[in-house]
């Protein structure tokens, strides 16, 4: 398994960020969502490299696959609306000072929480640290009930998704 | 040589930073929908470094959970852009400001 030096993070975080602002930048819905899977996958590569090799697998999967392709299906029914984009500048101003309002709050909880102090990163991992066997096994004994609750959760979200979308 | 947390933690705030600043300028519905999904990547990437770093699992088995909240969330969300799309086709997140235009 590949620890993750410095030189990696840098250009994988250039990487994120760069596609992540041109989703909200670009001027096509579809481009915006195409840019949003480089995101979506450049946050499976850092997720490999932080030793969550089963978090990175349900990314590529979950996200990139399942979520991508619906906004996809949306995109391809209504074309019409996936052109305009009506974009105004009026509220940019607003924007920077919540901008600013939200940099101001991360940095005093960040300060507030001393990261820098706990710079020395823990003992070594195991072998099957973040593997399938492992997580697999923490879902299915610490969190049981939580997981086996997803599933009438899922079958409510897709009656509901039904009963919503359907035609009139 | 193993990585200091800092980094990691400052980028899942510009993620996070970046999703909100989207729910709050971008006015077409899809890119909406896409920013609150990268307020839980960014959310999700905090999970990780932290349990990265703790050498615990828990972190990921929550990821494991809002990864499936995410689905849950899209797929929801994306259902009522269509129902709004068809009764007000308009890319304009500002004209649906009414709960009547769904019925």
């Amino acid at each position: 398994m590949p620890t993750l030096s410095i030189f990696t993070l840098t250009l994988l975080s250039g990487i994120l960020l760069l596609s992540s602002a041109a989703m909200l930048l670009l001027e096509k819905p579809i481009h915006a969502v195409l840019s949003f899977l480089v995101t979506l996958l450049t946050l499976a590569a850092i997720y490999l490299a932080l030793h969550a090799e089963f978090v990175s697998l349900m990314q590529v999967l979950l996200y990139g696959g399942a979520i991508m392709v619906i906004f996809m299906f949306v995109i391809l029914l209504f074309q019409d609306i996936s052109h305009a984009h009506p974009k105004t500048q009026s509220k940019v101003s607003s924007g920077c000072i919540f901008a600013t309002i939200l940099t101001l709050l991360f940095s005093c909880a960040t300060y507030g929480m001393s990261l820098t102090s706990l710079a020395s990163p823990s003992q070594s991992h195991s072998s099957v640290f973040g593997t399938v066997e492992s997580l697999g096994r923490e879902l299915y004994t610490t969190f049981f009930i939580p997981f086996e609750l997803l599933i009438p959760l899922f079958l409510t979200t897709i009656v509901g998704v039904i009963y919503i979308a359907r035609r009139p | 040589m193993e990585l200091p947390l800092l980094p990691l933690v400052l980028l899942s705030l510009t993620l996070f930073s970046i999703g909100a600043l989207g729910i709050l300028l971008i006015r077409h519905p899809l890119v909406l929908v896409l920013s609150i999904e990268l307020l839980l990547n960014g959310a999700n990437l905090l999970f990780v470094s932290f349990g990265h770093f703790w050498g615990n699992e828990i972190g990921m088995a929550w990821v494991f959970f809002v990864l499936f909240i995410a689905a849950i969330e899209g797929a929801l969300g994306l259902a009522i852009l269509i129902r709004m799309f068809r009764t007000t086709p308009e890319a304009d997140i500002d004209q649906y400001n009414t709960l009547g235009a769904m019925q």
